[in-house]
């Protein structure tokens, strides 16, 4: 990354990070991977990519079907080659961790989907039609995964989307430098060729009534994911300069690239893997410094390794055991200045990790031009109410088994079912749940005729 | 596949027949396994003839072993 | 340090590494670098009535990443006149008189020829001849090479003519392109030859393009069958050296050619039976540099091994290379995993399963952790787990008690007194 200063080359700081393997990388690379039996990673991918077998049809030539191996187990196979934590998941179950180095299973199967992407080949078939029609509601991966299973059964598929592209998550909510959006669109139109029909700028609930959904279709699944940063509660919040994680992503990812960063002094409050994304997002748009704030401590993070590793890369600086207080304006109503207070670490809470309290008269002030705000997502709750379902402060509440929720012809996955506490859920996560969503409808409505 | 069973099946059958007071006799091997004869070393019962059929190559080692172990018993 | 000089059918050499007659060898420029290099001698590139060739000429077998793990060319011998060779052989000669040079030979099958080309070479200074009945393509077709070598009388015929003229030893290359390689090595040793060489490459198709569906290589869009060489050719060489080696009746020398790479491959063959070796892929794969480590390889082997000379390893794993029939049956090995390097890839397993005889089981130990046990009353010790096992010293083949030993041989014969 360079330190840009003006709007023309802040461009190349958002080409992706990683490059591609070279073909002569993917030749050693796939010649080294030892071809397991009921090897482990594929049972530690969340999607079983059966990872020896996409492997050995690069190693002999065949990349249409490594992609068709990656793609039939995990429709976001392209998103995922780049975005998955893979060393916590496939590369880390890689029994080559204990006698050399782990195979690049990622970088592999970003090199298969690759050749698909470039080359147009079509890896799917719709099924035969079965007269029945689902609807799905948000179009990220659980929904999109669940489209794309369901199209290949023989349902007719409508997806609505309330933003202006499909892909969710994974075309507005990850950095362009992790995941170019171009890559989650092929996805979206792998979807699309099968014949599901994606009505975009289309929110339920205000474009199309929820009632009309449940009554139209045979099924509805409910995948919204989650919605924006929570508001802090605090005095300034409404300031200039004070922004949301997930909407400022949005627009780098969009290609909204501004100058207005350059030089400037930013504080990302949050330590998760968004707010690190935010925050290398700020450094690249090219200011001056960029603090994580953050009322726990190092121990308690939520962001991956890689990506605090990342970030420090990038030269980000961490304010641990520290809270906003207020942001205070410039008089022209601009953000100035953050009032923080200092925190120590207390007894376990309920998330199970040490309870942050504050530090009596230990305020402070940072001068700051710019804050991103990245303290979780708050949920759909008003939608999920409409649709009437059981839900535990908007985690909707299904069957694991079925993902059927307490309306059984509506059913839901992805974030929109992930609790709490437990980690970030992942885009990998969110494809299976589509997947199997999509299975348990087909076997329900088989069951029935 | 345990093929050991039948081999100890086999083995079974071999050592009993030796216990006995048998002898290997002939030995006819064609297509279908060992065939091996056993007779009574006793005089009075020459008549009582067993053959053996045998399948595994384990078992085909092991009466050639006993019939070599025999032989060198009585030398 | 070891002495690594040999005495190969009276022919003294610094070292026992040669380069074969092929590619490498072809001008004085390359085989004066290869001397510079430190190779013993060379076998000079076929001399004969000069000929032309085609382009493309080679192509090569890659395996998993790995080039070169087969080689196979059509050029055909030298195609420079014999007196531009004769010339360069001779000025080789002069620069290093300590290296040997060999003179391979190829002509028709008529003793003027033979007596003419025999003398011619002699004449400039060569340390032995090597009469070339190997190459099966192209010069086949013209009834030279292969063609007269798969014909023990032919073999027989032509040393003798290139003895009836010779004054330096000579050395017939043999072809692989044969049922039994000792018919032409017997032949050549009546012919008169002072020793033999082999192998010669083997009948090969390197492969089809699947976009073209021309053969590989191909020239215009057709191709012939080559001559293989390289690593993939080594355990066919070294067996047909064995086979040579233990024949009783003939003691003839023997120089090891095919795939030889590596001082290991070199010491593989001098227990084998071969005195002198050759090599000709692994200098083109790498150049000819790749002789320094293989003289300092098997000089720091035989120190290791407390040998003073390389003569020593001659033949010293011959008597070791037998008869089927003379195999103890009573011998057994087991295979054993040694849970602390397993890895679990679960290679064993699925071999044994699917190739072997399923005595390798998976398990989950009381740990819950993935396992793999042999049972070893049917493990028939065939070694094709720890084959494919990835991590050395996972799995152990290990010896079992048995009973005293029994060939096939002794057991036919105990039968037979029933």
């Amino acid at each position: 990354m360079r330190i840009p200063d003006t709007k023309e080359n802040l461009w190349k700081n958002f080409d992706e990070v990683r490059a591609d393997l070279k073909p002569k990388e993917v030749m050693e690379e796939v010649s080294r991977c030892l071809f397991c039996y009921d090897a482990p990673c594929t049972k530690a991918c969340p999607t079983n990519i059966n990872v020896p077998s996409f492997i050995k049809k690069i190693a002999s030539g065949n990349m249409k079907g490594a992609a068709h191996v990656i793609m039939e187990a995990n429709p976001m196979g392209a998103t995922c080659a780049r975005v998955c934590p893979t060393e916590e998941l496939c590369e880390g179950a890689c029994v080559l961790n204990d006698a050399s180095l782990p195979i690049m299973i990622g970088d592999l199967q970003r090199h298969a989907t690759n050749w698909a992407m470039k080359n147009h080949e079509p890896l799917f078939q719709p099924g035969k039609p079965n007269g029945k029609t689902v609807a799905i509601v948000g179009s990220g991966p659980a929904g999109l995964s669940a489209a794309r299973e369901l199209a290949r059964y023989g349902f007719k598929v409508t997806v609505y989307e309330k933003k202006d592209k499909a892909g969710g998550l994974d075309t507005y909510g990850i950095v362009p430098f992790r995941l170019p959006q171009a890559i989650s669109l092929w996805e979206v139109e792998q979807v699309e060729s099968l014949g599901v029909a994606i009505h975009t700028n289309t929110e339920v609930g205000k474009d199309v009534q929820v009632e009309t959904l449940m009554n139209d279709f045979d099924a509805v699944v409910l995948a919204v994911g989650m919605s924006d940063v929570p508001l802090l509660g605090i005095p300034g919040e409404d300031l200039d300069g004070v922004h949301d994680a997930i909407q400022f992503i949005e627009k780098v990812k969009d290609g909204h690239l501004t100058d207005r960063f350059i030089g400037k002094r930013a504080a990302v409050i949050g330590a998760g893997n968004t707010a690190i994304d935010a925050a290398t997002c700020l450094k690249r748009l090219g200011a001056a410094n960029v603090s994580m704030v953050y009322r726990r401590s190092e121990a308690e993070m939520t962001a991956y390794p890689f990506e605090y590793a990342f970030a420090k890369q990038d030269g980000i600086e961490f304010r641990w055991l520290t809270q906003p207080k207020s942001f205070i304006d410039d008089g022209l109503g601009h953000v100035a200045r953050m009032e923080c207070v200092r925190m120590k670490l207390g007894e376990i809470d309920a998330s199970g990790r040490r309870r942050p309290e504050k530090v009596k008269n230990s305020e402070f002030y940072m001068d700051i031009d710019v804050v991103v705000k990245a303290t979780g997502q708050v949920r759909y709750t008003s939608l999920i109410e409409a649709f009437g379902l059981e839900n535990d402060h908007g985690i909707v509440k299904v069957n694991p088994e079925t993902y059927q929720t307490s309306n059984p012809k509506v059913y839901a996955a992805g974030d929109v079912i992930f609790g709490n506490g437990s980690g970030e859920a992942m885009v990998v996560a969110a494809a299976e749940q589509g997947k199997k969503t999509a299975r348990a409808i087909q076997e329900q409505m088989l069951s029935r005729i | 596949m345990h093929e050991y069973k039948i081999f100890l099946k086999e083995k079974k059958q071999i050592d009993e027949l030796m216990e006995q007071g048998c002898q290997i006799v002939s030995v006819k091997e064609n297509l279908n396994g060992a065939f091996v004869q056993f007779r009574p070393i006793d005089e009075e019962a020459l008549d009582q003839v067993n053959t053996l059929r045998l399948l595994t190559p384990d078992s085909r080692k092991y009466f050639t072993n006993q019939l070599r172990l025999k032989r060198q018993v009585k030398n | 340090m070891a002495d690594l000089s040999i005495n190969f059918a009276g022919i003294k050499s610094m070292n026992p590494f040669w380069l074969a007659s092929g590619p490498p060898t072809n001008s004085g420029y390359q085989v004066q670098r290869a001397f510079e290099a430190g190779w013993g001698g060379a076998v000079w590139k076929t001399l004969g009535d000069p000929i032309v060739n085609v382009t493309s000429r080679f192509s090569a077998l890659h395996y998993n990443g790995q080039r070169v793990a087969g080689f196979n060319n059509i050029e055909l011998i030298t195609d420079r006149p014999l007196d531009v060779n004769l010339r360069e052989i001779a000025e080789t000669k002069k620069k290093f008189p300590k290296q040997v040079i060999i003179a391979s030979l190829m002509v028709e099958p008529v003793q003027e020829k033979w007596h003419e080309i025999v003398k011619k070479v002699e004449d400039v200074g060569v340390d032995g001849l090597e009469l070339n009945f190997g190459c099966p393509h192209g010069m086949a077709e013209r009834g030279m090479g292969s063609a007269s070598g798969q014909v023990p009388e032919l073999v027989e015929k032509q040393t003798s003519w290139a003895k009836e003229a010779a004054e330096t030893p000579v050395i017939v290359k043999l072809t692989p392109n044969i049922t039994d390689i000792t018919a032409t090595a017997y032949a050549a040793s009546q012919g008169g030859a002072d020793a033999i060489s082999l192998i010669n490459t083997i009948n090969s198709l390197m492969g089809i393009d699947l976009d073209t569906w021309n053969t590989i290589p191909n020239v215009a869009g057709k191709g012939t069958h080559g001559g293989y060489c390289g690593p993939a050719v080594k355990p066919i060489a070294l067996s047909m050296v064995g086979e040579c080696a233990r024949q009783t009746d003939s003691n003839i020398p023997i120089s090891g050619i095919g795939g030889i790479g590596t001082w290991r491959d070199a010491a593989e063959f001098m227990l084998m039976g071969a005195t002198g070796l050759q090599v000709c892929t692994a200098a083109m794969h790498h150049g000819f540099r790749i002789v320094e480590d293989m003289i300092d390889g098997l000089n720091n082997y035989l120190d290791e091994k407390g040998l003073a000379s390389v003569m020593d390893l001659v033949g010293r794993s011959v008597p070791k290379y037998r008869d089927w029939g003379d195999l103890d049956l009573n011998h057994r090995v087991v295979a054993r995993i040694n849970q602390d390097q397993c890895i679990h890839c679960n290679k064993c397993h699925i071999a044994c399963e699917d190739g072997a005889h399923q005595c390798i089981e998976m398990y989950t130990d009381k740990n819950g952790k993935p396992a793999l046990k042999v049972r070893e009353e049917d493990c028939v010790g065939c070694n094709l787990c720890s084959i494919v096992c990835p991590v050395d010293g996972a799995i152990d083949m290990i010896e079992k008690p048995g009973e005293e030993p029994m060939t096939w041989n002794e057991r036919q014969a105990l039968l037979n007194t029933l």
